[in-house]
C-alpha cells in the first residue's frame, strides 16, 4: 500500500468543556483527525454533536469566557500546538487556517462597506497598499462570481442577498490563501438553488487552489456533494469515518445508518424516512459506555459499560461493539 | 360554531382564493416608494382533507399567501372565500369564528410563546381569548391536545426555555389545534429543526390530519420534507404560482423548468449521483420583486427562454388531469 502524504492538519485527542447556564457541558470528547493536502473532509452529525465547537477549538476561535477546559493538540504543516488554551494560538494558526460560517450576513460588520472589510483584511494579511488591495479585492469578487464587483464593494452587507454575503466571506477567506479552509454549515441559511451554486464554487476554488477543506453540515446531501471523506460525529466523538463512497453505500455505525434512514430524498429512490428515536444524551455528564446506546436498535450488554473506540486504522471504521474485531 | 359544516358542503372548498394580489409599498434605495408585488394573481382552493404545499425560494411570496389565507393580511386585489363566503363580508362574530377555523403555525416556536408562562397556559390561551368552554373543559382540552402532539404533564408544567426545538414546535402545533381548526397553515415549521425532529414533526402532522380531519397549507422550501406531507404542490416564483399538481406525480412529472431546477438543486445522500446533479444547476438569483422581468418572471434564469417569454407572461394552463403549468415551452 502506498504511504499517505503527511497530513496538512492533524488533531489529536481534542476535548472541550464549556460553561453554560445549565452547568459545564462536555462538548467535544476525544476527537482526532488527519486532513491530507488537497483533501475535502466532511463532518456530519445532529445539532449539538460538537462539530462547530471542535473546529472553533482547532482554529483557536473559542470564546475564552465560555471555556472551562480545552485539551489536545493541533498540528498544521510542521507546527504544533499542545496548549490550545493559549490566546495567541489564534493569530499564529490564522496564517494557515481560515473559517467561514453559516450566517455570513451577521459575520460581516453591518456598518462598514464590503470594500472597507475586504481591503482591510488584505492589507493586514499581505501588507498591500490600498490601491493594490482594492485591485486584488475585485479579482477575488470576480473569482466568487459576483456579477458586479465594483458595486458590491461599495455596498453594505444588508444590501446584499444571503448568497452574495456568503460569496464575499468566501472571497475574504480565500484571499488569505489558507492551507485549510473550514466551512461551518456555509449553505444552511441559503435556498437550495443558491446552496448548489455555493457548493460548486467552494469545490472549484478548492480544486484550483489545492487547499484542503473541512465542510461541516448536518445534511448528508451536502457532504455527498463535495467531500472525499466523511467523519460522523455523535456526542462530541467521531463514531464513523471513511470515504464518502464507503460510508454512504455501507454505513457501519448504527448512528450513521439511522442518520441516512431519516434523510429525505427527492430522487426516485425515495423511501419513507424514519426518525431516530430519543435524543442526544445529556452532555453535562461524563458518559460511560457507548453514547448512542439509548437510541441504538442493536445494543449489547457491553455498550452500557464500555465506550467502543474508533480503530486507528486508515480507511473505513466505526466505533461500535458490533463491528468485527471490536471485542474488548 | 356559528358556521355549520353540513354534509352537503363536504365537497366545497374550505378556502377559495380568486385572483389574489398582495402589494407592499417599500422604500426605494434612491428615495421614494416602490410597489413590491409579493403575491400576483393567485387562484387556489383548499379542499377538505387535503394538504397543499407552497414551495419556492425565499421571497417568492409563500408566507404572504399563507397570511392571506388565515386573514392576517387583506389582499390588495381578489377575494378569499371561507366555505363560500367572502371573509371581509362576514359580520364580526362570524369573522371571529372563521378565524378560529384558520390557524397558523410558525417557524420559530420560541418566539410565539411567552417565556414567563408554563406551556399549558400558552396552549390554553386561544381558548381563553375565544371564551370557549368552562375552566375544567379548557383544562381537559389542553391536556388532550398536548397528548395528541406527544407531550405529557411534565412538559405541560415546563417553561419554554426547558424544552427542545422539536418539543417547542409540538407546543406551537398544540396551540394552533386547540380551537379545532379546519385549516392549518404551517409556515416553515420544520426549518429550524434537526433532521430527525423534522421527520417526527411531519409524521405528527400526517397523523393529526387524519385524526382531526384538518387540512394543511404546508409552506416549506424543503422539497424532501414536503414529500412527507403534501397531497398537492404549488410552486411559486416571484409571487405567482407557476405549477400546481398532485404531489405523488410531482417528483417525477413536474414540467416547469423552475420546478425541475428546484428538484435538481436538492442534494441527495449519494456521492456519485449527487456530483452529477451538481453539474446541472440553476444560475443566478431571484430578481428583485419590485422590478421583476417583463413577460415570464422566470425567463432571466430559464434555460428554455425565447423571445416570446420576454413579451407574454404565460398563463397557468391545464395539462393532463388537474396539472397546471405556466410556461410557453412545456
Ligand atoms: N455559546 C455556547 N455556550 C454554551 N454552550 C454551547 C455554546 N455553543 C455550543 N455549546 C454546547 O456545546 C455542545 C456542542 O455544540 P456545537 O455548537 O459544537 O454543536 P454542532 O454540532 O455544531 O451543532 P449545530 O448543528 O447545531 O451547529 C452542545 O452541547 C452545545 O449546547
Ligand atoms: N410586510 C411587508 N412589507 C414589505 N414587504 C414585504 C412584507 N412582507 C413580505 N414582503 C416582501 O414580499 C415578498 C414575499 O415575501 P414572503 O411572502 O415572506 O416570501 P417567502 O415566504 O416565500 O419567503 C418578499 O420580497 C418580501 O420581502
Ligand atoms: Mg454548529
Ligand atoms: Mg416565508
Amino acid at each position: 500500500m502506498s504511504r499517505a502524504p503527511a497530513p496538512i492538519l492533524s488533531v489529536r485527542d481534542l476535548h472541550v468543556r464549556l460553561w453554560t447556564k445549565f452547568g459545564v457541558v462536555r462538548a467535544v470528547n476525544g476527537v482526532s483527525l488527519d486532513l491530507a493536502p488537497g483533501e475535502v473532509l466532511g463532518i456530519v452529525g445532529e445539532s449539538g454533536s460538537g462539530k462547530s465547537i471542535a473546529m472553533l477549538a482547532v482554529m483557536g476561535l473559542l470564546d475564552a469566557a465560555l471555556v472551562d477546559a480545552v485539551a489536545g493538540s493541533v498540528t498544521v504543516g510542521d507546527r504544533s500546538w499542545n496548549d490550545l488554551t493559549e490566546i495567541e494560538a489564534w493569530s499564529s494558526r490564522s496564517e494557515d487556517l481560515a473559517m467561514i460560517f453559516q450566517d455570513a450576513q451577521t459575520a460581516l460588520n453591518p456598518v462598514l462597506t464590503i470594500e472597507a472589510q475586504i481591503v482591510e483584511t488584505l492589507k493586514a494579511r499581505h501588507g498591500l497598499g490600498r490601491k493594490e488591495a482594492r485591485a486584488r479585492a475585485i479579482k477575488l469578487l470576480e473569482a466568487v462570481r459576483i456579477p458586479d464587483p465594483q458595486r458590491c464593494l461599495s455596498s453594505y452587507p444588508h444590501q446584499l442577498s444571503g448568497g452574495m454575503c456568503q460569496r464575499v466571506m468566501i472571497a475574504m477567506a480565500v484571499g488569505c490563501e489558507p492551507k485549510v479552509l473550514i466551512a461551518d454549515e456555509p449553505t444552511t441559511a441559503l435556498d437550495v438553488t443558491v446552496q448548489a451554486q455555493i457548493l460548486n464554487l467552494i469545490s472549484e476554488i478548492q480544486r484550483e487552489s489545492g487547499m484542503s477543506l473541512v465542510i461541516i453540515s448536518h445534511d448528508l446531501g451536502v457532504i455527498a456533494s463535495i467531500a472525499d471523506r466523511v467523519h460522523v460525529m455523535y456526542a462530541g466523538r467521531i463514531v464513523e469515518k471513511g470515504t464518502v463512497q464507503d460510508v454512504f453505500a455501507a454505513p457501519r455505525h448504527p448512528y450513521t445508518q439511522a442518520l441516512l434512514a431519516c434523510t429525505t430524498r427527492v430522487d426516485d429512490e425515495a423511501a419513507a424516512p424514519r426518525a431516530i428515536p430519543g435524543a442526544l444524551p445529556d452532555m453535562r455528564e461524563a458518559i460511560s459506555g457507548c453514547p448512542f446506546r439509548d437510541r441504538c436498535p442493536i445494543v449489547l450488554p457491553i455498550c452500557a459499560t464500555e465506550d467502543p473506540e474508533l480503530d486507528a486504522v486508515e480507511g473505513h471504521a466505526a466505533a461500535c461493539w458490533r463491528m468485527p474485531g471490536a471485542d474488548p | 360554531m356559528s358556521i355549520p359544516a353540513s354534509p352537503s358542503d363536504f365537497a366545497l372548498p374550505l378556502l377559495q382564493l380568486d385572483d389574489v394580489c398582495v402589494d407592499f409599498q417599500v422604500p426605494k434605495a434612491q428615495g421614494g416608494k416602490a410597489t413590491l408585488r409579493a403575491v400576483r394573481n393567485v387562484s387556489l382552493q383548499v379542499m377538505p382533507g387535503e394538504s397543499i404545499a407552497l414551495v419556492g425560494e425565499s421571497g417568492c411570496g409563500k408566507s404572504t399567501l399563507g397570511r392571506v389565507m388565515v386573514g392576517l393580511i387583506e389582499p390588495s386585489r381578489g377575494s378569499v372565500l371561507y366555505r363560500g363566503r367572502a371573509m371581509n363580508a362576514l359580520n364580526r362574530r362570524d369573522q371571529q369564528s372563521a378565524r378560529r377555523m384558520l390557524q397558523m403555525v410558525f417557524q420559530n416556536p420560541y418566539g410565539a410563546l411567552d417565556p414567563r408562562f408554563r406551556i399549558h397556559r400558552s396552549v390554553r390561551e386561544p381558548l381563553d381569548i375565544a371564551g370557549l368552554g368552562s375552566r375544567a373543559e379548557r383544562r381537559e382540552k389542553v391536556a388532550r391536545v398536548l397528548g395528541l402532539v406527544g407531550l405529557g404533564p411534565r412538559h405541560a408544567a415546563a417553561y419554554p426555555k426547558q424544552l427542545s426545538g422539536g418539543q417547542l414546535q409540538r407546543v406551537g402545533i398544540a396551540r394552533a389545534i386547540v380551537t379545532s381548526p379546519e385549516v392549518l397553515v404551517c409556515d416553515e415549521v420544520t426549518s429550524a429543526l434537526d433532521v430527525s425532529a423534522k421527520i417526527q414533526i411531519t409524521e405528527l402532522l400526517v397523523e393529526l390530519g387524519r385524526e382531526l380531519n384538518v387540512s394543511y397549507v404546508f409552506i416549506s422550501h424543503d422539497l424532501g420534507i414536503v414529500r412527507q406531507v403534501a397531497t398537492r404542490i404549488a410552486v411559486m416564483y416571484l409571487g405567482r404560482i407557476v405549477e400546481l399538481m398532485d404531489a405523488a406525480s410531482f417528483y417525477r412529472g413536474a414540467l416547469h423548468p423552475y420546478s425541475r431546477a428546484l428538484l435538481n438543486s436538492v442534494p441527495i445522500p449519494d456521492p456519485q449521483l449527487q456530483r452529477d446533479r451538481l453539474s446541472k444547476i440553476l444560475v443566478g438569483e431571484v430578481p428583485s420583486p419590485t422590478d421583476p422581468p417583463s413577460g415570464c418572471a422566470f425567463r432571466s434564469r430559464c434555460p428554455l427562454a425565447q423571445n416570446i417569454c420576454r413579451e407574454v407572461d404565460p398563463a397557468l394552463t391545464p395539462r393532463k388531469g388537474s396539472h397546471l403549468v405556466a410556461c410557453h415551452f412545456c
